[in-house]
Order: C-alpha cells, then sequence, then structure tokens
C-alpha cells in the first residue's frame, strides 16, 4: 500500500493513459454499445413473449423484469474488464520488460489501466442510458434505500469483475494465447451472471451451478437489490457474499502472480 | 471451367495448411460452437419452464435456429476470408489478386482458410438433425427439395450482405464495425420467429434487412406456419430466389467496388 502511495502520481498517469487508449477505439467502442443495446432490445421482445398473458411470473412482473434485465446489460457493459487483453499484447510484444522495471507494480498498473478505460466509457452513459430506457426499460429503484445499497454493490460487482479480469490475464504468462480461454470464460460469465435469463427462472441444477460461480455477484446481485427482489436480511447476505468473493479471488489473485513472476517469458527483449 | 479448378485446388491447399495446427483447429472450433451453445442455452432455459415463444415450442426455435446457424456456416465456408479484406487492401497485398488470370475475388476468397467456421457448420447441423426428430416434419421429396434450396439462399442471402459490407473496404480501408454489426444482428436475431417483434422492427427485418429470408421464412414453410404470416405466403416460399438475386447483386456490386483499390506501400 505504502508502495502504491509513493508512485501515487504514476498511477495517476497511467490512468490517464488508460483513458486515452479508450478513445482511440472508438468504432469499436460504438459497436459494442450498439450490441449491447440491442441485445436489451432483444431480451425485452422475447421475454415479453413468454410471459404473454401472465402478470407476475415469480412475483415478478414484466416491467420489472424488464428493469432487471436492462440494468444487468448495462452494467456489464460499463464494468467490463479489458485487463486480459492488455496483459496478453504485453506479454506478446515483450513489453512487459519495461513494465516489470517500473516501481509501480504490475498488477497496479493493470489496475490504473482498467480504471482509466470505465472512467473513460462512462461518458458512455449519456448517450446508452436514454436509449436503454427507450429500447429496455428503467424506473427508480425499489426504494431510496434499495438505491444507496445498490450504488455499493455495483462497486463491489466492479472488483469482482477487475479480479476475474485479473487472474485470466495472468494465465497468459503460462500460454502466452489466452484468446480461447477468454471467449469461452466471456459466454459463461454472460450466461451465468444471470443478464439473459434471471437466475430465480433457472431450472434446478443450472440455479445450483449458478450460485456457487461467481459470477452472479457481478450483475445478478446489484440488479436484484434494485429491483427489490433481494431486500431486508436478504441484502446483508448478498453483500456478504460478494465480499468473500472479493476476499477468495483477491487471494487467488495474489497467488497466481507470485507464481507468473517467476514464470515469466520476455519475447524478442 | 479452368478457374473453378484453380479455385478448388488453392482452397484444398489452405484447408491442409490449417490443419497442421491440430490444437488452434479444435480450439477454433470449440470456439464457435460456445458461441451458438450459449445462444441455444438462453432459448432453452428460457423455454424449459414456458414451454412456448409467441405459439412456437423449443422444438419449432431449434428448427428455426438449426436452420439459420447451417445456412451462416454455409456461407463462411466460401466466403470466410472476407474478415481479411481490410487488412489486405490496407496493406496493398490485394496487387497480387489483379496480375493473375484469374477472378480476384474468387483467387481472394480461396487462397486461405480459417477453420473456426466448421465450429458454426457443426453446430448448425447438430442441432437441426435433433430438431427435426422433435417437430416431426414429413420428408416428402419437395419438402427435401425445398429445405436444400432454403439452405443455399439464407446462405447466400447473409452472405451476399456480408460481402457488399466487405466491398467498401476498397473505399472506406475500415469495414469492420459495419461487418461485426451486421453479424451481431444475424446471430442474435435471427434465431427467433419474427412475428415477436411486431410491426415496425418485423417490417423492417423482412424488407430492410433481409434476415426473415434467411430462416424465418423457411421454417414457416417447413412448419406448415405460413398462414401466421402477416405477408404473402408466396414470399416465404419464394425465399431462396430472394438469396440467389441479393448474392448475384452482391457479387457484381463486389467487382464495381473492386475498381476503386488504391495500392498502397510499394
Amino acid at each position: 500500500m505504502s508502495r502504491l502511495w509513493r508512485n501515487r502520481r504514476a498511477f495517476a498517469g497511467i490512468t490517464v493513459v488508460g483513458i486515452r487508449t479508450f478513445f482511440t477505439y472508438r468504432s469499436l467502442v460504438t459497436f459494442f454499445m450498439v450490441s449491447m443495446l440491442l441485445q436489451v432490445y432483444l431480451l425485452k421482445v422475447v421475454w415479453t413473449a413468454i410471459y404473454g398473458s401472465q402478470p407476475r411470473i415469480d412475483g415478478v412482473s414484466i416491467q420489472t423484469l424488464i428493469v432487471y434485465l436492462t440494468l444487468t446489460n448495462v452494467q456489464l457493459h460499463f464494468t467490463f474488464s479489458d485487463v486480459p487483453r492488455l496483459v496478453r499484447n504485453r506479454l506478446r510484444e515483450g513489453q512487459v520488460a519495461t513494465d516489470l522495471t517500473r516501481p509501480l507494480g504490475f498488477p497496479a498498473q493493470l489496475v490504473a489501466n482498467q480504471l482509466g478505460g470505465t472512467i473513460a466509457g462512462l461518458t458512455l452513459l449519456l448517450p446508452a442510458l436514454p436509449l436503454a430506457l427507450f429500447l429496455g426499460g428503467l424506473s427508480l429503484p425499489a426504494s431510496p434505500v434499495a438505491g444507496l445499497l445498490y450504488m455499493g454493490s455495483l462497486g463491489l460487482a466492479y472488483l469482482i469483475e477487475l479480479l476475474i479480469g485479473m487472474i485470466v490475464g495472468l494465465i497468459a504468462f503460462w500460454t502466452l494465447e489466452i484468446w480461447g480461454i477468454q471467449v469461452i470464460l466471456g459466454f459463461v460469465s454472460r450466461f451465468f451472471s444471470g443478464a439473459l435469463v434471471p437466475i430465480w427462472l433457472f431450472p434446478g441444477v443450472l440455479r445450483k451451478v449458478a450460485e456457487v460461480l461467481p459470477f452472479q455477484a457481478i450483475a445478478s446481485i446489484p440488479a436484484s437489490i434494485f429491483i427489490g427482489r433481494i431486500s431486508g436480511r436478504g441484502v446483508v447476505d448478498a453483500i456478504g457474499l460478494q465480499g468473500i468473493w472479493i476476499v477468495l479471488l483477491l487471494a487467488l489473485a495474489a497467488w497466481v502472480w507470485r507464481r507468473a513472476q517467476r514464470r515469466i517469458v520476455v519475447q524478442g527483449g | 471451367m479452368d478457374a473453378l479448378r484453380i479455385s478448388f485446388a488453392f482452397a484444398g491447399a489452405a484447408l491442409r495448411t490449417e490443419v497442421q495446427y491440430r490444437l488452434n483447429l479444435l480450439l477454433g472450433i470449440g470456439v464457435g460452437l460456445a458461441f451458438q451453445i450459449t445462444g441455444f442455452l438462453f432459448i432453452w432455459v428460457a423455454l424449459s419452464r414456458f414451454h412456448s415463444l409467441g405459439g412456437w415450442s423449443l422444438g419449432d426455435i431449434a428448427f428455426l435456429y438449426g436452420l439459420r446457424l447451417t445456412a451462416h456456416g454455409l456461407w463462411l465456408i466460401p466466403l470466410n476470408r472476407l474478415v481479411e479484406l481490410d487488412e489486405e487492401v490496407r496493406q496493398g497485398r490485394f496487387d497480387v489478386y489483379l496480375v493473375r488470370p484469374l477472378n480476384p475475388l474468387l483467387q481472394f476468397t480461396t487462397i486461405r482458410f480459417r477453420i473456426n467456421v466448421l465450429g458454426d457448420v457443426v453446430g448448425g447441423v447438430v442441432l437441426f438433425a435433433a430438431a427435426t426428430r422433435l417437430v416431426g416434419i414429413d420428408w416428402s421429396p419437395p419438402a427435401v427439395g425445398y429445405l436444400a434450396l432454403a439452405l443455399i439462399g439464407g446462405a447466400a442471402l447473409e452472405g451476399s450482405l456480408q460481402l457488399a459490407c466487405s466491398a467498401m473496404a476498397f473505399r472506406w480501408l475500415d469495414t469492420w464495425g459495419l461487418r461485426l454489426m451486421l453479424d451481431d444482428v444475424f446471430s442474435n436475431f435471427g434465431n427467433y420467429p419474427l412475428h415477436i417483434f411486431g410491426g415496425v422492427s418485423q417490417w423492417l427485418l423482412t424488407f430492410v434487412l433481409p434476415l426473415a429470408f434467411v430462416a424465418y421464412l423457411p421454417a414457416t414453410v417447413l412448419l406448415h406456419r405460413t398462414g401466421e404470416l402477416s405477408i404473402h405466403p408466396l414470399f416465404a416460399y419464394l425465399a431462396p430466389l430472394v438469396g440467389a438475386a441479393c448474392f448475384i447483386a452482391a457479387c457484381c456490386f463486389w467487382m464495381r467496388q473492386m475498381r476503386n483499390y488504391q495500392s498502397s506501400g510499394h
């Protein structure tokens, strides 16, 4: 921590680099946002058709479900972790050698970069939210308290996504290529995060699987707090679960990082 | 005829190159499959409790999904190289195709093969085969004939739109976002019975971006559901022709845009 404080200016500097990088990939960024919005629209249409004339399924109305689905998809978009791609590129080009000589540790550099990307990404909330409201649906939180708890839970969700990204990225120290792992993990996490089918509607076995994976903590938990599906004592349990995941993933990331340093291969260096 | 023979020789060599890298081959196919499995898993889980979507059962939708996915894999087999056109134009590597005495489009598309498209074909065929057991289709000779035409027509239709988009690389040098967007819309929206979108969206997906002709309209014919269409059933029966017409138009468009090619870097 003291090392991080000593190098706070370097950290800020890399964050700015992250912001700048984001804005150089304009067409990519636009594509991902439009794709997310279309996904929200598709989910709205499909779930409306599935609901048919039933006013509520498992106590959730179609309007509330649409808010939940819109939120989870917008959330996943804005908390997306680009760390795996970054690590892979630095390793492939051998630039990781320079990164490792910097006084600010490599993991901290990754966090700074990711933070920059997220800050830059948030500027797109301005067009994204009205469009998401139009193509999907949004509402106020179930209560003001639910709104506040949602913000807290969302912060934790961001940390979990960041840690998972970090662990996946560090695998590249062994394999160099992680594209396949990244893509497959992307599909798995998307599905089990509850952003396509809410977890409470998963059939038996799949629901058990979803509950032991960390992905529900990224999307489903915050959004469920927002719509009031999780409330009262349930909120404590849900946020507690997010906390447990953060501790576990942090420990795993630290362990992987210690081993990765000994595995390093610098290409062309 | 010579042109075709040479193209096949190119394609065969390209395929042999890819098969050399076995792990990459398996991974590529695996990723292609994983993408489609997630897409179908969503429908399967969503329908596991509710049994129908806009009046279509899980079997009906699996049939539609398999039909679209197979058509998708089929267009990718000959045209999977389109994703590399931007780069070849930017680097000036397209020169090579212009000096050889064979149609440049044929040369460009057959010179290499991106193996991961096989994942889509395999996924589509497996899903389609499984779905036909669920829906119990009477496979009379006309039905089989129509299915074959519909698959080719669907592949030609999606392929022609991708071909037309990629052709803009000769002018813009960058068509990546456009092609990805098109692919995204097709692989998300194409797997659903389009009447659930209703009104404007359905009309747009039929007559502006002719997604309906790829699999939805042919599926209504094979599932005997043309009665629920809001347009004339004749459109559904003639879907394969729409694909063929678009494909011819797209090839002409591509060759025309090719004249805008400016070599660079030499």
